[in-house]
């Protein structure tokens, strides 16, 4: 059995020894800031991954739940001065521990949903249908409770409605433009096909406004980001695998997702998946490096048209989502947009950039953790005065406004994207009044 | 751990703040020490002073070895448990029990993170300056077992000038106070002073009063090249002889630099064979007045290229380097000595020189870097911990610096160190520890070796 667990790791035997133990990473974790215990920060996982190598333990029920214990917002990678990717150690952790020991019960039977495509769009569209009925509608938008308890559900957690009609179905696959300057493949993600359907409507009316054509293939699914860091390396494979040939169908100028994990999922998690395969490599590659997020495809690529814009006159703070600011490193994008906004007032918060706890299932799984972590955003966002909090991230915005409700505050949290439509809008408006 | 202390443990602290789970054990096992990993039997986490007075208790009729811990970040293995027995976790003590404006005090709980105190002082317009600055959790309580120095040590001394009183837990759980708020406070033995830097092997911090003093209005940094390490060593000789007093005076060897990388501190001249960082800091006109004086000093020992950090950030990023040393290092082998060098401040060059030698001599990479301003100097080897050879030679290397340090008029000290104090020192040493820990329960093996 030891020797087994211990092979189950053999590979990142090097990149554990480069971690010294010096506890830098207790500086930025989240999670170590609320619980100081070592099982909550890098040093102390990795600590337990060295032991399990030195033949010292074992992958132990124990081990699963400390790897569990990891939001993946890659702070400690980012801080580490010896250069260790502790979350990436954390998630090859995981996937030791799914071999050796298998996966959780309840992301068992939902990731045997999530493989089966139309089985999962079924069930997203009977819970858009049926939504009303297990869940009560908060006064703020995009808000609700469970109303019967659920596994694996805390009841006290403000969930977001899925949409009665996914996004992919309210549009036809291809969305024409009079003289398209460029053609996109839009990869909606889960939360935006089945939730957060206004951060999709935006993309797609801001892409119009600038002559782009979009198209939404059908045969798209989940990134496989929340399977791949539960551990499911080949469960995450296959995911990648099929967008990979999905998108290849196309000929597509560039992909554009809104949605920081999954565009880190495209841009530099599916490249590393197959890091031992070339030919996949090479073409999981190719799709990446057409593969922007929405806020760095309008700055960076499309120069988004600046002269249609009208007035919005809200203060607006921003949370930067951990896989946009040291995933994918796009934080200066975002802000542009936002600043470009005539009437619209910026105010950076502070730790703009702290994980806000969310943290795909981990807010899930530890909604107490989530939520200390949590409570410190929403006093920095409650610092700024802000009316609006814009985030490129569904989760983030979901456990945002959460927290939001917790706190009693009224602020709403949305998309960069949203404000940007919303402006297009205004300038339309007030294009159409004068003429 | 027998069944029955894990209970009687649990009575004092509560159930769940005893961790006897295996994966527990062995995260707390090491610190950033390399080499030494023992597991713990149980770790404690109480809550206040009588419960570490009623957990004490037990362990001495127990004859259990104890060992507080903070945040485990220090690089002497003094929270290791090497006899086996419990790690007090102090992590649950962390408030900040008063800042006290009037009287430049605060006191605090032993697990406070360092940098959390000096953010809340901050908004008083004070500082605590013995911040290690290193590493912004290291405990309070951390700072004052080990009498830290900080990069500021120069002008603003070490931990054990900063703390005017405490709190501490016997071994048998007796709960003596030490001094106060008042400048003095003490007549007779001072107890506090005995304290700092006792290492967790005379008793149990539960409070400490910390001096706090305001924060500086400015402050510039320089960064000087030099072809040669006599240069500036001769250069921080002259400083000093000027009456000039930098907070900060670190030098870099080439070795160091090395290490680093192009990206630590870019546009270094490539025969650039020591760096000096220099912070000073005070009232606006003295800080321009001292660094134009500084500078044309540096000038004087044919620095090669200084430059003055323009903002905030240029200032941050030199700091930035400096704190990357040791994990650069770490991360060039498997295995990472680090030394500490006290020196006359006129011997710094020769100390380096002779090192880059003895390395040589050796075949063996050895860092230098320090805090020379205050003489301090920390010679790191880097080794493969697998070959016998080499770590041969680094025994051998060690007790060359050791000699050399001695024979300079200086003090060294390392892991694999040989026992300097004289006859009638180890004597006082074991009279102090027999006096205050009869059972030898508190961090045992670590004093033996004083002893």
């Amino acid at each position: 059995m030891m020797l087994q667990d211990k092979e189950l790791l053999k590979d990142i035997n090097d990149a554990i020894s480069n971690c010294m133990k010096c506890g830098n990473c207790m500086e930025v974790c989240p999670i170590y800031k609320e619980l100081r215990t070592e099982s909550a920060v890098a040093r102390g996982k990795l600590s337990l991954i060295e032991a399990v190598l030195n033949g010292n333990s074992e992958i132990t029920a124990g081990f699963d739940k400390r790897m569990s214990m990891c939001v993946s917002c890659k702070a400690c990678a980012a801080k580490c001065p010896c250069g260790v990717k502790a979350d990436e150690l954390i998630i090859r952790a995981r996937q030791a521990a799914v071999s050796a020991r298998g996966l959780h019960p309840i992301k068992n039977a939902v990731f045997k949903i999530l493989k089966n495509r139309r089985l999962f769009d079924f069930g997203l569209r009977m819970a858009g249908l049926f939504g009303p009925i297990s869940f009560k509608k908060l006064p703020r938008p995009m808000a609700t409770l469970l109303r019967f308890p659920m596994p694996g559900l805390d009841r006290r957690r403000v969930l977001a409605p899925f949409a009665a009609t996914p996004l992919r179905s309210q549009y036809p696959e291809v969305i024409k433009v009079d003289q398209p300057k460029m053609r996109v493949g839009f990869f909606t993600g889960c939360t935006i096909n089945y939730i957060y359907t206004d951060v999709g409507k935006a993309v797609i009316n801001v892409l119009k406004e600038n002559n782009v054509e979009v198209v939404m293939p059908p045969m798209q699914h989940c990134c496989g980001i929340p399977v791949f860091t539960s551990g499911d390396l080949e469960l995450a494979k296959a995911f990648a695998r099929h967008n990979i040939e999905t998108f290849e169908r196309y000929n597509f100028d560039y992909i554009v997702a809104s949605c920081g994990s999954c565009s880190m999922a495209f841009k530099k998690e599916y490249p590393e998946m197959f890091h031992d395969d070339p030919e996949m490599k090479e073409r999981a590659e190719a799709i990446g490096k057409k593969t922007y997020e929405i806020s760095e495809f309008l700055v960076d690529v499309v120069k988004f048209d600046k002269s249609k814009l009208g007035e919005v006159n809200v203060t607006v703070t921003m949370h930067d989502p951990c896989h946009m600011v040291r995933g994918i490193k796009v934080t200066s994008q975002p802000r542009e947009i936002l600043q470009s906004i005539p009437g619209l007032k910026f105010v950076e918060m502070k730790d703009a950039d702290r994980c806000c706890g969310a943290g795909g299932s981990f807010s899930v799984a530890h909604y107490d953790v989530a939520q200390k972590i949590n409570n410190r955003k929403i006093e920095n966002i409650a610092d700024t005065k802000a009316d609006i909090v814009a985030t490129s991230c569904g989760m983030c915005r979901m456990h945002i406004i959460d927290g939001l409700e917790r706190y009693n505050l009224p602020q709403d949290v949305v998309h960069v994207v949203q404000l940007l439509n919303k402006s297009y809008q205004a300038g339309a408006a007030k294009r159409s009044k004068a003429s | 751990m027998r069944q029955d202390l894990i209970d009687a443990f649990s009575k004092i602290v509560g159930a769940e703040h005893v961790l006897t789970s295996e994966e527990k054990l062995l995260e707390y096992a090491d610190a950033a020490t390399p080499g030494s990993i023992r597991q713990p039997d149980a770790i404690i986490e109480p809550a206040d002073t009588s419960e570490v007075s009623r957990v004490l208790a037990l362990a001495n009729v127990e004859k259990i070895p104890v060992y507080p811990r903070g945040c485990g970040s220090n690089l002497y293995h003094t929270v290791t448990p090497l006899a086996g027995g419990i790690i007090i976790l102090l992590k649950r003590m962390n408030t900040i029990l008063e800042i006290d404006t009037a009287n430049l005090a605060a006191t605090v709980e032993p697990g406070v993170f360092v940098a959390d105190l000096n953010n809340e002082v901050q908004k008083s317009g004070l500082i605590f300056p013995p911040d290690p600055g290193t590493l912004p959790t290291a405990t309070i309580g951390g700072m004052v077992a080990q009498n830290t120095t900080s990069m500021r040590s120069l002008k603003y001394g070490v931990t054990k000038h900063y703390i005017m009183g405490l709190e501490i837990v016997l071994a048998d759980g007796r709960i003596l106070k030490t001094g106060g708020k008042n400048v003095k406070d003490v007549a007779g033995y001072d107890l506090t002073k005995l304290m700092v830097g006792s290492e967790g092997s005379l008793g149990i911090f539960t409070k400490i009063i910390v001096k706090l003093m305001p924060a500086p209005e400015t402050k510039k940094c320089l960064l000087a090249t030099f072809k040669n390490l006599g240069e500036a060593g001769k250069a921080v000789e002259n400083i000093i002889g000027n009456k000039l007093v930098p907070s900060v005076l670190e030098l870099l060897d080439a070795t160091t630099i090395q290490a680093l990388g192009n990206n630590a501190l870019p546009g270094l001249p490539t025969d650039t064979a020591a760096v000096l960082l220099i912070e000073i800091d005070g009232i606006q006109t003295v800080v321009e007045n001292d660094t134009a004086k500084i500078i044309e000093i540096l000038q004087t020992h044919n620095a090669g290229h200084i430059a003055a950090a323009q903002t905030e950030e240029e200032c941050n990023a030199l700091w930035a380097a400096r704190r990357a040393i040791l994990p650069s290092l770490a991360k060039q082998n498997s295995m990472m000595w680090l030394t500490d060098v006290l020196i006359p401040r006129s011997k710094i060059a020769d100390m380096a020189s002779a090192i880059t030698s003895i390395a040589a001599k050796n075949n063996l990479t050895i860092a230098t870097f320090g805090h020379v301003g205050d003489g301090a100097l920390h010679p790191t080897i880097v080794c493969n911990a697998a070959d016998r050879n080499e770590t041969s030679r680094v025994a051998n290397a060690i007790n060359a610096i050791s000699a050399l340090t001695l024979t300079l008029g200086g003090k060294f000290s390392s892991k694999f160190q040989k026992d300097q104090s004289g006859q009638a020192e180890t004597y006082a040493r074991q009279a102090i520890k027999q006096a205050f820990d009869p059972n030898n329960i508190l961090n045992p093996i670590h004093r033996i070796k004083e002893g």
